[in-house]
């Protein structure tokens, strides 16, 4: 059978199942109301069927506007502020925060994400990894936004679990590494390393985890971790993370006064009353389930608050109930 | 909302009326028999309904975006009578002050909203609203919803952001106006360098200062919270406990014995003057304190023996325990003035006698210019203990007073139910479509009727 014959086979095939289909909807349509046949004439068999039929139908139509009105929806950020209570903190601390980007373009070379975070006026910019995708097609924009994001206040990133496969597994050319362009563009790049700044009259210590599986962490990064933490007391401990299973591990480690994730992306679907519906480490409903985890949003554990940001993709699923955004986060006494 | 239900009310009566008049039935019974009768369903009563679905959704919708509110809640005693926590008047238009608007605008980085373009898009109430001139429904709110409704200047803001920020910049302006102060308590290792200039003497005096200051300080909040407990285990009774230690032992016993007995100054001459100089003052008012302390004395003797009975007098104490209470005498008054002077006397004899003993040891050294390294030394394990100690108590008060304070306001944002709302929607929708099938039966009912 030569490639056209295939075709309009399939064609063909097509458009008689369409046919049935259509044929029995309206039947089950107009029969469910009485049209062709009274409701008597039914059996009880089909009157299941076209019930079925007509829920399944009206689901269908629900999920579809709803997934509709989610597209428009996440063509635009949402801004999530925080307020963090720190002790050591004299006057106030912004940070902005932005994960998960995943070369996602709000406007060209992200232009109106560029806008509001100069609007901001952040003290910290900070990246918490999956930024950027290898070989996507608008990496090359999200470089010229990093480039120009870095002017507006000093920028600190970590990688994700896209970068860091790409970097360490994948690409065999070293001009196409990510961290060359990363620090070319002025980032501070942390990978498994501590960095210092003043902000106000504050020294903050930043830390960066280069790759946050728990099964490796202590052995290859918790001498310079425990380090940053437990040295300098005084300072404010900033603990940049991408994935926070980590963080689930070892509830009783003192992490930092505040510490940044991403990754999750919420959990893509967010059912109203239940919460994000999977986690691939979680599971199915994990919110809702009650298991401990770190999804979306401000939490504490020991002497350090946790913030997860859904991150900023809205490329991939189509994120339901759960826009991409931006964190700031205010650090100050109060 | 209100619109969609005004039209299925409308096209209700419209088809009960249509349906009465054309059949001359006025009975229920029919009128529930034409609208119920299975018919065609009618391709515009879908597409009605559809076009109904989609204009809620979109004014749901814009409502969100337009509009929200939240409640500010006072959580400490006074709240209930009217006060701030330190007793002043609270005054509910506080909350959208012109400080707490400005700090709003400048944390969510609103370009081109105004402080009054942003004040007029909001309103506070108290959540209860009492009446005034009413005894039985006078109330005095602590909770207060302030909402939001976005206007031309404002319609590109989330109204819950606009909300949130709104009410952390209040709750940040309050904190910063009536928290506690602990500037007092912090005392760094860089204010060492000033005393490069400083007598040994005058060094160790403002030291001891400091630590009176964290050590009083720490026992005001012990009495406070005596249970209180910082994260790292401090409680503000242990830490009176070393700030006082410093004083007693580092201080007194060792730095300031040392520089007293050993005569060490590090300019003997203008030492041994400024010594002279205070002793002298401290005479005079020495002699001014035993003069009190005599006249004070002698009204005592004077006063007429019938004047001094006591008095005693029932009453209750705050347990609403009876005792008997005495009634305050003039002679008490006087007793206490006698006392307090002879005390001051004393300390300040105590203080001359050991400025004499002091410039007795200096001139009785050999130096009369220059450093001491063993006082330094000391001086600098005095200021690193104070350092601690100061970080200790500042970040444990810290702690006390955040934990205080962000309990004396909460904040509750009503961020809008997605549930509730696509609820609503749906109910609104099959009304709606309801009615128009109505309508569609109501036309094929006078059509039959004109047909025949």
């Amino acid at each position: 059978m030569s490639e056209k014959e295939h075709t309009s086979m399939i064609v063909v095939l097509a458009k008689n199942a369409i046919e049935k289909v259509r044929v029995k909807l309206s039947e089950g349509v107009f029969e469910a109301v009485g049209h062709t046949k009274t409701e008597k004439e039914l059996t009880k068999k089909q009157k299941a069927g076209y019930a079925l039929l007509s829920a399944a139908l009206i689901v269908l139509a629900l999920i579809v506007i709803v997934l509709a009105i989610s597209y428009v929806a996440n063509k635009n950020f949402k801004e999530t502020f925080y307020q963090v209570g720190c002790g050591k903190v004299e006057g106030n601390i912004r940070i902005v925060h932005l994960s998960d980007l995943h070369d996602s373009q709000y406007g060209k070379d992200n232009a109106r994400l560029l806008k509001r975070i100069r609007e901001l006026k952040p003290d910290i910019i900070c990246m918490t990894g999956d930024m950027t995708d290898h070989r996507s097609y608008s990496r090359k924009s999200t470089m010229r936004f990093f480039k120009k994001v870095a002017k507006v206040a000093p920028t600190y990133y970590i990688y994700g679990n896209n970068e860091w496969t790409w970097d360490f597994i994948k690409t065999k050319d070293e001009n196409e590494l990510l961290w060359k362009p990363l620090v070319d563009a002025g980032i501070h790049l942390l990978q498994d390393r501590k960095e210092t700044l003043k902000v106000g009259g504050n020294t903050v210590d930043i830390y960066g985890i280069l790759h946050s599986s728990p099964k490796n962490f202590w052995s290859r990064a918790g001498g310079s971790f425990s380090d940053a933490v437990w040295k300098n007391e005084d300072d404010f401990k900033l603990t940049l993370i991408h994935e926070p299973y980590l963080l689930a591990t070892k509830p009783n480690e003192r992490w930092g006064d505040l510490v940044l994730a991403g990754h999750t992306h919420g959990g893509v679907v967010n059912l109203p009353k239940f919460g994000p519906i999977y986690e691939h480490e979680w599971g199915v409903l994990p919110v809702f389930r009650k298991v401990r985890c770190f999804m979306s949003g401000e939490h504490s554990q020991l002497n350090s608050t946790i913030i997860v940001s859904t991150g900023l993709t809205n490329r991939g699923l189509i994120r339901v109930n759960n826009r991409p955004e931006l964190v700031i986060i205010d650090v100050n006494r109060y | 909302m209100k619109l969609i239900l005004l039209i299925v009310a409308a096209i209700m009566i419209y088809c009960i009326a249509a349906i009465c008049m054309k059949s001359n039935d006025y009975s229920v019974s029919h009128i529930k028999k034409v609208i119920t009768a299975k018919r065609k369903l009618k391709l515009w009563t879908l597409l009605g309904g559809v076009i109904c679905a989609l204009i809620l959704v979109y004014s749901s919708y814009y409502q969100s975006a337009s509009g929200g509110s939240g409640i500010i809640t006072l959580n400490y005693s006074e709240a209930s009578k009217a006060q701030n926590s330190n007793k002043t008047r609270f005054n509910m238009g506080e909350i959208l002050s012109d400080e707490v608007i400005d700090r709003a605008i400048q944390k969510g980085g609103m370009k081109g909203v105004t402080r009054e373009g942003l004040r007029k898009a909001l309103v506070v109430n108290p959540v209860v609203q009492g009446d005034s001139h009413d005894r039985d429904s006078y109330h005095i709110s602590t909770e207060f919803r302030v909402v939001y409704k976005a206007n031309k200047e404002t319609r590109k803001l989330e109204p819950t952001t606009v909300i949130q920020l709104v009410a952390e910049s209040f709750k940040e302006v309050y904190i910063r106006k009536y928290a506690k102060n602990f500037g007092v308590l912090r005392f760094r290792a860089e204010e060492a360098k000033q005393f490069k200039d400083w007598d040994y003497y005058d060094i160790a005096y403002y030291l001891s200062m400091r630590a009176d200051n964290i050590s009083a300080y720490m026992s005001e909040l012990n009495g406070e919270s005596p249970s209180f407990k910082s994260k790292k285990g401090m409680s503000f009774s242990s830490l009176a406990a070393k700030s006082g230690n410093i004083r007693t032992e580092l201080l007194d016993n060792d730095l300031l014995a040392y520089i007293r007995d050993r005569g060490i100054s590090k300019n003997k001459t203008e030492m041994l003057k400024r010594l002279s100089y205070n002793n002298n003052m401290m005479r005079f008012d020495m002699r001014k304190a035993n003069s009190s302390f005599n006249i004070n004395n002698q009204a005592v003797e004077m006063y007429a023996a019938e004047m001094t009975r006591i008095a005693l007098v029932p009453t209750i104490d705050g347990n609403k325990d009876y005792y008997m209470s005495k009634t305050k005498v003039g002679l008490d008054d006087l007793s206490l003035a006698a006392k307090t002077a002879s005390d001051q006397a004393q300390e300040l004899l105590l203080k001359i006698r050991k400025n004499s003993a002091f410039a007795n040891s200096l001139r009785a050294s050999s130096s009369a210019f220059g450093t001491n390294p063993v006082v330094d030394e000391e001086i600098d394990e005095v200021v690193q203990s104070l350092v601690n100690i100061s970080r200790d108590a500042k970040n444990t008060a810290q702690e006390y007073t955040e934990s205080r304070m962000n309990e004396v306001i909460s904040v509750q944002i009503n961020y809008p139910s997605m549930l509730r709302t696509a609820a609503k929607c749906l109910i609104l929708t099959l009304l709606f479509f309801g009615a128009l099938y109505v309508l569609s039966v109501t036309r094929d009912y006078t059509e039959v009727r004109l047909g025949e």
